[in-house]
Parts: C-alpha cells; structure tokens; sequence
C-alpha cells in the first residue's frame, strides 16, 4: 500500500541516505511503477550514464527488482524482450528501521552477528568473503572461524540470505494458460498477480537454496545454476543474452558468478510482528498470556516461509507447556494456568488437539487501539466509544441507536458523526421513509479498510515531518555540535542538554511511529 | 436517583373529561388513541383535517383543560408531540430508561456506572446478572432497576473501555461462570487506552496537515505545535 505520502517519505530516505540523483531516478520509479532503462531516462531527462549507474546503486541496496519481460510484438514481429525496473516500496521503508533489525540480531544472536548484519545493512549485498573479511578487518581479529560462525548462524536464523535472480524472465502466458486462468478467475475469484508481483516471486530463489551455505568461498559455477533452474529460465537467460541490447553493462553487473547475500527483511518482519503481538498481549492480559503466545512463536516456524501468516504453526498442549517451562518466569505456570492463557489468547484447537492462535485478529486489535487513541486525541471521549461501537460489527447504525447505546445527548453524538465524516474516517447513508410520513434517518458505518489506509497515509507524513525537524534542529545547532567538548560552558551546556532532549524525544517518537507503520503496513 | 424513581409512575386513566367542543373533542380522541406514542402536530392536522391554527388553538386549549401534554421528543427536539396526560412517553420518544426530558440522564448514569464497576472489581469477573444481583445488595438505589437497564450501563462503559468483555472458559477465574457465557472484567490500569504513537506526535491531530509540506507555508521547521512540544 504505497501511497503519494508513503512514496514522498521514501524519496526523502533514498535522497539522504544516497543523494538527489538517486532519488529522482527512484522517484520516477515509485511514481510511474517498473519502466525499462530508456523509459527512466526520458522521464528524468537525467543522462544515461548517471541513471545506468543510479540503477546500480539502486540494485545494490536492494530498493528495486529487474526483470526481463516478454511482450507481444506487432504485425508480423516476433515477441520483443526488455528489461524492466520495479521499486521495492517495503524495502526502501525497512532503511528507516536498520537499527531496529540490528538490535533485534543483538538479542537474539550476538554482538558478533549483529555487526555482520550492520555491514551488510550498510552495503546492501555482499559475497560472504567479503562479510567475514569487512568484519576481521574491523574488529582486527586473526579468528575468521568465529566471524565464519557468526554468519552461519544468522544463516541458520533465516536473517541472512541469498540474492534473488538479478534478472528473472517472465515470459509471455501461453493461450492454454490464459484461458484457464480466466476460466479460474470467473468461479474461483482468485486475485490475479501483478507482473511486478510475478518477478519479484520468480526471482526468489527455491527454499532449499536460498539459506545454504556452500563450502567454497562463495563463489558460484554459472553452469550448474543453469543446469539447476528451471526450463523457462533457461530459456529466458537463452533470450536475454541473444538481444545485444542498452542494458547490456547492467545485465552484466546483475549477472553474478558470486553467491551474493543480502539480509532478509521477511523474517526481520516476522519477528516484529510477533513481538509487536506478545507486547500487546501482556498489556491487554497478563504475563502469563504473553509467555504461552511468546512460546508458541517462538518454538515454530512459519513452514510457508511467508512474513504474515494468518496462524501461528499448531502445536499441542505438551509441546507448548515444555516451551513454556523452559523460560524463567513460565516454570510458575501450571497446566491449567497454560490452558486459561490459550483461552485468552482465543487460541483454537483442531481435530487433533493442536492449539493455534489466530494472529491476524491480534494485529487487529492492535490496529484498532492505535487508531481508537487517535481519534480519543482528536475528536474526544465521545468520538471514542462511537469508534469502537461502529468498529465493533462492521454494519450501519442508526444516529439514535448510537446514542443511546453510547447514553450521549443525540446532538452531541450527530455534531462529532458529522465530523468524523468530513473527515472521511465514516461512511454516511441517508435514507427516506415513503410519503406521505416522510422521514429521514441517518446510517453510519466505518469503512475499516479506507480508515487504515488514511491513518497511514497520516503517518508516513507524520514520518517524514519527525526527520525534517530532526534534521532542522541539528541544523540550527550546527555550530554548537562543531565545537569541541572543552569549550562548552555556561549556557552552551543548557543549550547542548536542550538539542540531545530534542533529539531524544523526536528520534524515539520516529521509531514507535515507525512502528506504528509496519502495524499497518508490513503486518 | 429520585428522578429515576419519579418518572416510573403509571398514573390511573382519567374518566371524567370537562366539557369539549366538537373540534377539541375530535384532536383530543386522536391523542389518546395514540396512547404512550403520542402524535405530531402536523399530523393531527393532516389526520382531522383541520386547518392548522385551529388545531394549535385545540391544543392549547387541551393543555390549559390538562388533558393534553406537550412531550419532548428524544429524537428530533423541534418536533413537538402532544399525549394524552395519563400516558407516561414510550423509549422511542424518552430515548429509554436512563434518559429524562429526552436527555441522558447525568445524575443517574454515573453513580450507577461507579457503582457496577466498583461491585465488578470487587467479584473479579462477573455476568450482567452478577453485576445486577451485586448492584442491588448494596441497596443503594430507591427504585427498581432491571438486569437489561444494567446491561445498558455496562455495555457503554465497555464502549467507554473502562469494563472488558469475554467469554467464560469455566476454569481459572472463570470456574463459578458457565463455560461461553459473557461476562464482564474492570480493565487494569496498564490495559487503559494508551496514547498510540500517531496521537501522542503534533501531526496525529494537527488540523493543517494536509496542507503541511517542508518548504510550505505551513511546515515542520516553523510549526507552532511542535514549539510547543519541544519547549524543553
């Protein structure tokens, strides 16, 4: 869901983290949707050497996918190959939260991984050679099996992995293809995937390859990566190379003989949706709730190897009760406390006793209560309660039936409706009764979806707002942080105490409303 | 809470009515016919055919005789709805139990809000029916209130997200509760609404975002909010 605010805040991340050419050339991209190499240049009108080379920079940290793509010719032509360029909106947004990436590495696995994974978040993608001899050199150690460790078990932890296909084919459907396909989507409503989506899911490599290792020095012979890929690749790379086309010097820079590695920003955003869900699990329950939730997530992994699944894997009572006694706080917790906990949780149980809990529904609430707080903070108490009423059963109600289940004065109630829909968080129906007692009744309900999206339309430019005061109060203080430490006195000190509370208190809010946008967003 | 009391009255139906003319006789029959609904002014004039002065003149009349009483109208406060005077307002015009002159009823709502939630946090989890039963052993209040009245209070102090509602598992806190019935719970000070990350920064509930841009009229750099907030 990227929308102009979500995009202007994206734009803004790649211009301070890569510059202004960099950014125009992702801009046109994010605006525009994936073009081809000569579409960019006659957008931008920046020269096509730079745009060649902003791609690249572009390609490196992982904000946008190329792809070959099979279009149809014209009269009496043969299918024409090409080369496009789509952005990767999440992945430009996951810069704004490195250090929480890093951070979460840290506990999990270490100092030692969490500084491998900061050289690969500072350089995008790397051999792992080169991971194991950046990290040796940094931390000037002659132990390059710990570093070598280190980066297996951020491998093995899945937050690692290995670069997707530079340039995946996505080849032309077959008429047997199509018409099934539209004979499938008639009766079975299947949402059809964008070619963008297409290429993006063609490019990442088989499950079985994309966390292993090889025991050389990462390099890769480009024979048997062939001889691996399926047919339609091959025959797409067969395609690719025969056109002598314009984006020759980038095919080739894409097209790696090196096992390259990049961090995996899918389990980055599985565990903090998990953690975004115990979090508020223990404030919504109690301890106890949050341990079992915590030891059902933690113990299993999602076997789909997607970042948002609906359930947690099933697990049965046993196997969480042994999950649960293995941490410090759960060995008070009897079985019965564990059974309460998964009833909170509104765990379900299938036919063979396995318990699951729906995390969808808690991301949900959590969705609900960010913006039920804002529209308390916005539009007041009443406001509120009409939020979670409406909320609630998602179906209209009448002006009178809200206020008196609310127990508020009708006018009151219709004066804070009315303004909640001029600001397009309701949807409002007005109905007549048939003549000659006619009667008019108002129907309100809230369009969940349409309000979600408003809210974090509101919160990337709130998002970009923080960086900008940010950016405007160092700035402003720009001598004073020149200065070196022995010659602040006096009121140089106050003043310097004054920019770290600011800094402090507009960086840490950045990073809860960054959360707040991956709830929405990512989750 | 006397008013609550007050309003439950049912006084005995009138039998003796003074001497009517043959217009008032005809919009007074149409009045009472409608019992505790009441009827319009306007149509009692499209019902009777009457001219519109005329029937005001009844009315007043009616209402000097008092056998006719102007009610207020919960749903449209303009609208003014005339009812035989034995007849007490239905909800419909009240707007219901806990509402008095077509207003909610301040004075009762709240103490007995404080009330249930004070019995609910004492019994822990509870059912309407406990909180009910509760309520009404604290003899605290001098009329009868039915369990579905305290079901009302209860559902908005959920609303309110002062109470939380669930379902009973049967054990644990549970165990005295059958297994699926509803039940209510005194949420805990760390479960109250929190300030979202959106609503505790200037730009959830500024009313110029939209027109906010970096190099604006409006921008973070020069916004009075954010002032206001960093005002360290």
């Amino acid at each position: 869901m990227s929308t102009q605010r979500g995009i202007r805040l994206a734009v803004h991340l790649i211009d301070s983290h890569f510059g202004h050419l960099v950014s125009k050339v992702c801009e046109c991209l994010l605006l525009k949707g994936s073009l081809t190499l000569n579409q960019i240049v006659s957008n931008t009108g920046l020269p096509r050497p730079d745009v060649k080379k902003c791609l690249l920079v572009l390609i490196q940290h992982n904000c946008i996918q190329p792809f070959t793509l099979e279009q149809r010719g014209g009269f009496e032509e043969g299918n024409n190959v090409s080369i496009h360029y789509t952005p990767l909106f999440d992945n430009i947004l996951h810069r704004l939260r490195f250090s929480k990436f890093v951070l979460l590495v840290m506990n999990k696995l270490g100092k030692e991984c969490a500084d491998l994974l900061q050289g690969l978040l500072e350089h995008g993608r790397l051999t792992m050679e080169l991971i194991i001899r950046r990290a040796a050199e940094s931390t000037k150690t002659e132990a390059p099996d710990a570093v070598h460790d280190a980066f297996k078990r951020l491998v093995g932890a899945r937050f690692v992995e290995r670069c997707p296909d530079s340039e995946p084919f996505i080849e032309l459907p077959t008429d047997e293809e199509a018409t099934t396909k539209n004979r499938r989507s008639k009766f079975a409503k299947v949402v059809p995937q964008t070619i963008e989506q297409r290429a993006i899911a063609a490019a990442i490599p088989m499950e079985a390859k994309r966390f292993l290792i090889s025991c050389d020095t990462g390099s890769e012979d480009t024979t048997e990566t062939d001889k691996d890929a399926p047919s339609i690749l091959s025959a797409g790379e067969k395609r690719k190379r025969d056109f002598s086309e314009i984006d020759d010097e980038l095919g080739a820079a894409g097209f790696q003989k090196e096992v390259l590695w990049r961090p995996n920003f899918e389990e980055f955003v599985r565990c903090l949706r998990h953690k975004a869900c115990i979090v508020h699990e223990r404030l919504r329950l109690d301890e106890g709730a949050a341990i079992v939730l915590s030891a059902m997530l933690e113990s299993s992994r999602n076997p789909e190897g997607g970042a948002v699944s609906r359930y947690s894997v099933p697990m049965s009572l046993n196997a969480i009760y042994e999950e649960v006694m293995r941490t410090e706080v759960g060995r008070t917790m009897t079985l019965d406390h564990v059974r309460t906990s998964l009833d909170q949780l509104g765990c379900t149980k299938n036919a063979d006793d396995l318990y699951s809990v729906d995390l969808s529904n808690l991301i949900q609430l959590c969705r609900n209560e960010e913006v039920e707080s804002f529209m308390l903070k916005k539009y007041g108490g009443v406001a509120y309660m009409i939020f979670r009423l409406l909320s609630k059963e998602s179906r209209f109600f009448e002006t009178d039936k809200i206020s008196q289940d609310i127990l508020k004065e009708k006018v009151e109630t219709q004066k804070i409706l009315f303004q909640m829909w001029q600001d397009n968080y309701l949807s409002m129906e007005k109905i007549s009764t048939p003549a000659p007692k006619t009667n008019h009744f108002l129907l309100w309900r809230i369009n969940q979806d349409l309000v979600w999206k408003q809210v974090l339309d509101g919160m990337y430019h709130a998002a970009l707002n923080l960086i900008n005061r940010v950016s405007f109060e160092l700035n402003k203080e720009q001598e004073l942080r020149e200065l070196p430490s022995s010659r602040i006195t006096g009121v140089l000190v106050s003043r310097k105490a004054r920019l770290l509370k600011i800094r402090y208190c507009l960086e840490s809010s950045l990073m809860r409303l960054d959360d707040a946008i991956m709830l929405f967003h990512d989750f | 809470m006397s008013s609550a009391t007050a309003k439950r009255k049912r006084p005995e139906p009138k039998s003796l009515t003074p001497p009517l003319t043959g217009q008032e006789k005809v919009i007074y029959e149409l009045i009472r016919s409608r019992r505790e609904e009441g009827i319009w002014s306007k149509d009692i004039k499209q019902e009777t055919d009457i001219a519109e002065a005329v029937v005001n003149k009844c009315l007043k009349v009616l209402i000097v005789k008092k056998l006719v009483k102007e009610v207020p109208n919960y749903q449209n406060k303009g609208k003014k709805i005339y009812m035989a005077v034995e007849y007490q307002p239905s909800e419909a015009l009240t707007g219901g139990f806990w509402y008095e002159n077509g207003k909610p009823d301040e004075e009762s709502i709240e103490p007995i809000s404080k009330l249930c939630t004070g019995v609910l946090h004492n019994m822990g989890v509870g059912t309407v029916e406990d909180i009910a039963n509760a309520v009404r052993n604290t003899r605290a209040l001098n009329f009868d209130c039915p369990t579905m009245r305290i079901l009302q209070l209860v559902k908005a102090l959920v609303l309110k997200g002062q109470l939380l509602e669930m379902r009973s598992t049967g054990y644990g806190e549970f165990s005295s509760i059958p297994v699926g019935a509803v039940c209510y719970k005194c949420v805990t000070k760390t479960a109250l609404p929190k300030a979202g990350a959106f609503a505790s920064i200037p730009c959830g509930v500024c009313p110029h975002l939209s027109i906010c841009t970096p190099d604006g009229l409006v921008s973070p750099s020069n916004c009075v909010y954010y002032g206001k907030w960093l005002d360290f």
